[in-house]
């Protein structure tokens, strides 16, 4: 039996699996976050990456690559259709604010802590000083971002309700939209093989690129009633434009992201397609969580360490942000610490990104980076769940 | 003409690619099934809106920009997107088997039951005898003995006996009407598939018998019950799971079918068991076991128009238009001979039935297309008889390339007269 048979038989048990974890989902037991998030995918696709039992490796992972360039370009295309003008200026600007300020503090402060703690332990983690600069980067910017899944079901499980929970589910939402612009821009940050200027005309080709398809995809759906010939068309847009960014290297998040918010703000149908493209979008984050720890190294304390020192880090930082942020025009003037955990887990399109970064860039520090990420996000995942279930404890006394 | 427009842009935007891409065009199985999905609708289209079905519009495509074509999608994308190709098999086997509902078989178990022995029968002994008459004095192939020209002509004669269910399966859903013709078609393809995979492993052994010095290997009757059963008891295993799943969890469904296609194409293929059989049986199952039956052929009825358009496009680029040069005339007779017993097959049938009378004549024309298992038992012709088994598999698949052209047209020219109202009542 191949690898590739060995993941199928994997991928099944887990669906099945999933009958008496959907059933503790019913149960409102405390823990049900983890398995509404996928966090048991995670641990699934660490048992079976190279660092555990070997069983997924990354041979087996190039014959997967067009259903993850796929899930790449569906995600990317889904946020932009998210993105609809109509919709956004209805928005207080003070949100808007608020949601930068509370995805750069902590970008900002994870940057430089990162830093710091990079050049103390150079010598421990055997990572050479500019590697470790673009890692730390590359971590802070994605460590920053929230999880809306988590936000929605923090929601429905506490029952809770009113302004400032409704503001987290926006920052969370909103806050994708910077990791993504990063990963397009990366090539100008580290310039691999182009120059600056040649990366800054590939932005404006992927920026024409998406818009183009955007409208194309809107022209060929525009008089189409049938949800299953729109699903066709939409499958083979995304198809073809994450396949033609992945060649012409582009970022595949960016041009599809791009032909989402061209096509959102073409179409007057935004909420029959809305009903039609999310739910394929869960069982795609499902499938990242499996595979993006077979990027990861095998088991180290070093990485565990930085990643259970850059959580906390985060937590105070969006604490912070909130704390600066509660008395600006519009903002929720009674923002509480529970908003903080709320905000901690990054398991939406974090690992989407991370993906596409390796995708595009094999470099040396990435499998590091991804080790630590995928530690962060286990611990932010357990961090927010257990602070979330305190605090809401703390409040039935 | 806007999507005339559309469909060259993106044929120019292919070849564009094809040359400006700076990494190799091949790396990117993603862009070529996109490709292949959009170009392949928008000729779905076209072709349905000149009354043609779909799935020619598909194959044309794929014909259009694969490798023996425009070299839009090159080879290594075909052989690249078998997870793809297995993943749509399995789908479409599945969806197959649910169509396959005991509760309107039953009336016409009597038509299918001679239908299927009367064709089998004829159509091996006159592909037999027609392709040794063919290969002996009309157009004579020298290099094969009359003991190879006999066992060439009766693996062809099993191997034309088949008919595609998938094909069969996405005209009828296109015509958008089950009636009781449709489902006696049905009736008759799926059960056929099995049959054959039977006569063929018999056919193997007399070949082998006739031709001790060329052949490679044995497949034994034993090997065969036993690969049938397994794969028979593979589905029923699968069918419980999807009945499971579909009763005890409501998320996720979609997910969880293609997981269960992708895990059945994955796992049981290379056990040596057959994926189209264990799908269609999981499908039978669950359709006429269990309460799910309706939910899950909706949710195969919402996945499966992109996979009709891949997949097909897929086979139309995978078709070998080169073949025809070496072979055509000789693959041209076989189709002729092919359609004639067919008719006089489904007529027999039909005859001794003594019902549906109206098919009588017209009723060849469901049973014409042909792809899948007969290219897989090709295949196994040119591995099992190195000296002459590779010429007798491209002559089969030249064949199945016409065949594959005409059956879709066929079986829509016959539903069209099925369907049109009679005047007068």
């Amino acid at each position: 039996m191949n690898s590739l048979s060995v993941f199928a038989a994997l991928l099944l048990l887990t669906f099945v699996g999933s009958i008496s974890l959907f059933k503790l989902d019913r149960k409102r037991s405390p823990l049900a976050y983890f398995f509404f998030s996928g966090t048991g995918f995670l641990l699934l696709g660490v048992l079976i990456s190279p660092g555990g039992l070997g069983l997924l490796s990354v041979d087996v992972l190039a014959q997967l690559r067009p259903l993850i360039h796929f899930g790449l370009g569906w995600i990317g295309f889904l946020y932009g259709f998210q993105l609809e003008w109509r919709y956004l200026k209805r928005i207080p600007s003070g949100w808007f604010l608020s949601a930068g300020a509370l995805y750069f503090l902590p970008a900002l402060v994870l940057t430089a802590f990162g830093w710091m703690l990079f050049t103390a332990l150079t010598h421990f983690l055997y990572l050479p000083v500019p590697l470790a600069v673009s890692g730390v980067a590359v971590l802070a910017i994605l460590l920053s971002e929230s999880c809306t899944a988590f936000v929605f079901w923090a929601m429905r499980r506490y029952r809770y309700a009113g302004r400032q929970y409704r503001m987290c589910c926006f920052v969370s939402a909103i806050d994708n939209f910077f990791p993504i612009l990063f990963v397009t821009f990366l090539p100008v940050l580290i310039s691999v093989d182009t120059g600056n200027l040649n990366a800054l005309v590939s932005i404006g080709l992927q920026l024409s690129f998406g818009v183009v398809s955007g409208y194309a995809v809107h022209y060929m759906v525009r008089r189409v009633e049938d949800s299953l010939e729109v699903s066709t068309i939409l499958f083979g847009l995304v198809f073809a434009l994450s396949g033609a960014a992945y060649l012409l290297r582009f970022s595949m998040l960016f041009v599809t992201m791009t032909a989402g918010i061209t096509f959102t703000n073409l179409t007057r149908r935004h909420a029959w397609f809305q009903k039609r493209l999310t739910p394929v979008e869960k069982p795609l984050y499902l499938l990242f969580m499996i595979v993006l720890p077979v990027y990861a190294l095998p088991f180290g304390w070093a990485p565990l360490i930085v990643a259970a020192l850059l959580v906390p880090v985060k937590y105070w930082t969006k604490r912070l942000g909130i704390v600066l942020t509660r008395h600006w025009h519009h903002a929720p003037s009674r923002f509480k610490k529970r908003a903080a955990f709320l905000l901690l887990p990054m398991s939406g399109i974090g690992p989407a990104m991370l993906l596409e970064i390796q995708e595009r860039f094999q470099t040396e520090w990435m499998a590091w980076v991804t080790t630590v990420f995928v530690f962060a996000l286990l611990i932010a995942e357990l961090a927010g769940t257990v602070g979330l279930f305190r605090t809401a404890a703390e409040k039935t006394k | 003409m806007m999507n005339l427009l559309l469909l060259l842009g993106l044929i120019f935007f292919g070849l564009l690619m094809r040359r400006e891409a700076p990494m190799d065009i091949s790396s990117s199985a993603a862009y070529a099934m996109g490709l292949m999905m959009l170009i392949g609708y928008l000729s779905g289209r076209l072709a349905r809106r000149h009354g043609l079905p779909s799935i020619t519009g598909y194959l044309l495509a794929g014909m259009a920009i694969g490798p023996f074509g425009l070299k839009v999608i090159s080879l290594i994308h075909v052989t690249d997107l078998h997870l793809i190709n297995g993943l749509a098999l399995s789908l479409i086997a599945l969806t197959a088997g649910g169509e396959i509902r005991l509760a309107r078989l039953r009336p016409h178990f009597r038509v299918v039951s001679w239908v299927l022995s009367m064709q089998t029968l004829i159509m091996i002994a006159g592909m037999t005898l027609g392709f040794w008459i063919l290969a002996t004095w009309v157009l004579p192939m020298p290099f094969v003995t009359t003991a190879g020209l006999l066992s060439a002509g009766l693996l062809i004669g099993i191997v034309s006996t088949a008919s595609s269910p998938s094909t069969t399966l996405a005209v009828i859903v296109e015509s958008g009407k089950r009636t009781s013709t449709t489902d006696l078609i049905l009736g008759v393809v799926m059960l056929k598939d099995i049959v054959i995979l039977f006569l063929f492993c018999v056919g193997l052994n007399v070949a082998h018998a006739l031709n001790p010095a060329e052949s490679s290997s044995t497949t034994s009757i034993g090997g065969t019950f036993l690969q049938i059963s397994g794969s028979v008891l593979a589905g029923m295993l699968i069918g419980g799971l999807i009945i499971l799943f579909l009763s005890r969890v409501r998320n996720h469904p979609v997910a969880f079918i293609l997981a269960v296609c992708f895990f059945s194409y994955e796992v049981f293929e290379p056990l040596g068991l057959h994926p189209l059989l264990i799908m269609m049986t999981a499908g039978f199952l669950v359709v006429n076991l269990s309460r799910e039956g309706d939910r899950l052929m909706d949710h195969l009825e919402a996945i499966s128009p992109p996979v009709y358009v891949l997949f097909f496009t897929l086979a139309g680029a995978a078709l070998r238009l080169d073949l025809l040069n070496a072979v055509g005339l000789l693959a041209m007779a076989l189709v002729i001979l092919r359609i004639f017993f067919k008719w006089v097959g489904t007529w027999a049938g039909i005859q001794l039935s003594g019902k549906a009378w109206h098919l009588r004549h017209r009723g060849w024309a469901a049973f014409v297309s042909q792809a899948g298992l007969s290219l897989g038992l090709a295949t196994i012709i040119a591995e099992q008889f190195p000296r002459w088994g590779k010429s007798i598999a491209v002559l089969i698949l030249a064949a199945i390339f016409i065949n594959q052209l005409i059956g879709p047209l066929a079986l829509k020219w016959l539903l069209d007269k099925e369907n049109r109202p009679t005047s007068g009542k």
